[in-house]
């Protein structure tokens, strides 16, 4: 009996540990809906930024294009900051640090490996760093820094970050 | 600094007809800031100018001769409803039943410490309303990223299959939720996707170019991504038959472009 | 309605401060006398009613006159009367349905030791006044407060009990979203859209 007990408690603690383990339950259908209708028009320019992405044949076009996508998401960060929510402002910044750590960033630096000195590539090269620069340093004056989404310690931390890559564009 | 930049810090000036050096630089060579600029500070001339209505009542006059009489100031006190002082109120309820409140403390946290051993960590207390994230936007996002990492055609097919796949699971959840317009952005984006995205990357992996067993490769990748649009297309339209008649358009437009793409593919992997 | 535009002699409100401070009510009848309009103007613009405003800014005097002896002498007396009332305004808020009155056209306060406007300001004056009324409370409130009453930021933040740069942000997004909206009557007058001046 104390043997049986022992294993159905043990089971059930592998079973909880296992299903800690697994994919988030799906969410509600009026959570899916809501989300979607919140986020409908920033998805229609993703699915836009992709397709261009694809058509872009050089590092210097998809980085171009990656700012243009990062900037997307910190124009909806903006406008959900407006909104007063800043558990969107902060997943929106995460989504944006992404942008830049994953695709902004390793695409300059191989535009920078092609593009010499000289080349007549070379200022549009410097433009495009120019641009994402500008645009991480304005990012804080785009959100409120108290309040609801100012006071929120997770729209801090993903500003931070966003803020951090900074040097990861190199100097214009 | 561009002139996006440039027309923000106008705004954020304390006021935009006093403008700084830095700045007047640029907009006396930026026919557009120069516009902006203007604008900027006609505004806040024309706020100055806004007009007034004078008050109704004579409720300053009342105050003043009050207060230059000496008499005591008496005003009708605005419907703004008191607020009690909960804190003493709160304090002497307790004092006066200490024992009791002592047991039930004790059997809550008892409960509590049962339901937080329980409960996987990581949970939002209760009560606590937060927005939860979007897993189809964090999607997307990632194929996005995954093409800007891509190098070949054949990479991009691949990504641009999974986002149309993306695209039709979304729009079946959706059905029975979303309204019928945002609905049919999801069928348009998947039809973009396909023509713009999976036709077109097939369209840059012609065979004439490739070698014999490159040629296979890309006809079996062809047929591949064909069959996940015709089960695509399967599963959409077995979904027409049990959701609203608005959602039915936009759900059978998904099937249309699914079929078509699946067309497309199959006639370029046979051709070559 | 009378625009102040006087300066205000810092020494000479101090007196009144002084005076208020020490029980004569007549050094805070010229507070009052001094600083009334604009509270009411600035809680017109954020009530949007002309009972509501008025009723509110006698509620700030009052609660001001019993607060006088806490006001710290040398600091900003027109920051700590809008400060109240703008406490009185957000609970106001909580406890009363609002209700929006337009501005009848026979309401206009005459411009009496004001600017002129000209015809074509007045166009532009009642798409601005729908314009700012539209724009959510804390934008509005900052705007105004900066534009209107010309206080600093850092004014502005201490009557909204902000920081200076969430005031600025705030006064930024106002500007922004009116900008937006209002561009064609932003035009100076004769001007046509794309024309450079």
């Amino acid at each position: 009996m104390r043997r049986s007990l022992v294993t159905l408690v043990a089971f059930i603690a592998l079973a909880a540990w296992a299903g800690a383990q697994g994919p988030p339950p799906p969410l509600p259908a009026a959570t899916q809906a809501k989300l979607f209708k919140n986020n409908r028009k920033l998805l229609e320019n993703l699915v836009n930024h992709g397709i261009e992405l694809a058509k872009a044949d050089s590092p210097l076009r998809r980085a171009e294009e990656c700012r243009k996508t990062a900037k997307t998401l910190a124009n909806s960060m903006e406008r959900a900051a407006e909104d007063q929510d800043p558990d969107r402002v902060a997943e929106l910044a995460r989504l944006m640090g992404d942008v830049v750590r994953e695709g902004l960033v390793p695409n300059l630096n191989a535009a920078q490996l092609e593009i010499k000195p000289g080349d007549p590539l070379a200022p549009q090269l410097v433009k495009v760093r120019e641009l994402a620069t500008d645009d991480l340093i304005s990012l804080p004056a785009r959100i409120p820094t108290d309040g609801k989404v100012g006071d929120s310690q997770k729209v801090k931390d993903a500003i931070a970050v966003i803020q951090a890559l900074q040097g990861s564009l190199g100097k214009p | 600094m561009n002139c996006q930049s440039i027309q923000n810090k106008i705004l954020i000036l304390p006021d935009p007809r006093v403008l700084p050096d830095a700045l007047r630089d640029h907009i006396a060579g930026c026919e557009v800031c120069q516009t902006w600029a203007k604008q900027a500070a006609r505004l806040d001339t024309l706020l100055q100018q806004l007009p007034v209505p004078p008050a109704p009542g004579n409720k300053k006059a009342t105050v003043v001769d009050d207060l230059t009489r000496g008499n005591p100031v008496i005003i009708r006190p605005l419907a703004i409803p008191a607020r009690k002082s909960f804190a003493g109120s709160a304090l002497k309820f307790l004092d006066q039943n200490k024992t009791v409140i002592g047991g039930l403390a004790a059997a809550v946290l008892v409960v509590l410490g049962g339901w937080s051993l329980l409960t996987p960590s990581g949970t939002p207390p209760v009560g606590v309303a937060e927005t939860p994230e979007h897993p189809f936007l964090k999607m997307i996002v990632q194929r996005d990223l995954a093409l800007a990492k891509a190098k070949k055609p054949v990479e991009r097919l691949q990504i641009f299959g999974g986002l149309a796949e993306d695209l039709s699971t979304e729009a079946r959840s959706l059905a029975r939720v979303a309204s019928p317009e945002e609905l049919w952005d999801v069928a348009q984006w998947f039809d973009n996707v396909v023509k713009d995205g999976v036709v077109n990357q097939a369209r840059n992996m012609p065979a004439d170019t490739l070698t014999l067993s490159a040629q296979r490769e890309r006809k079996t990748e062809l047929d591949a991504l064909a069959g996940k649009l015709s089960d695509m297309a399967a599963k959409t339209e077995k979904m027409t038959g049990e959701v609203p008649p608005d959602a039915k358009a936009a759900l059978q437009k998904i099937v249309d472009s699914a079929r078509a793409g699946e067309k497309k593919l199959r006639e370029m992997a046979n051709a070559g | 309605m009378i625009r102040e535009t006087d300066p205000t002699l810092p020494n000479e409100e101090a007196e009144w401060i002084r005076a208020a401070q020490s029980g004569d009510r007549d050094g805070f009848n010229r507070l009052v006398e001094r600083y009334w309009d604009r509270l009411y103007r600035w809680l017109y613009r954020m009530t949007r009613d002309r009972h509501t405003a008025e009723d509110l800014t006698q509620e700030t005097f009052l609660k001001a006159l019993g607060a006088v002896q806490s006001f710290r002498p040398g600091s900003n007396f027109r920051a700590w009367v809008f400060r109240i009332g703008h406490n009185n305004f957000v609970n106001q808020k909580r406890s009363e349905r609002r209700t929006k009155h337009q501005l009848p056209e026979d309401a206009a306060a005459p411009d009496v030791g004001g600017v002129e406007i000209t015809t074509e300001n007045r166009e532009a004056l009642e798409v601005i006044h729908q314009a700012v009324a539209d724009l959510p409370d804390d934008f509005r409130s900052a705007l105004l407060l900066r534009v209107e009453e010309g206080l600093s930021f850092r004014e502005v933040a201490k009557i909204l009990g902000t920081t200076e740069e969430t005031a600025r942000w705030r006064v930024f997004k106002a500007r922004q979203k009116l900008m937006k909206v209002l561009s064609p009557e932003l035009l100076p007058p004769g001007a046509t859209a794309g024309e450079t001046t």
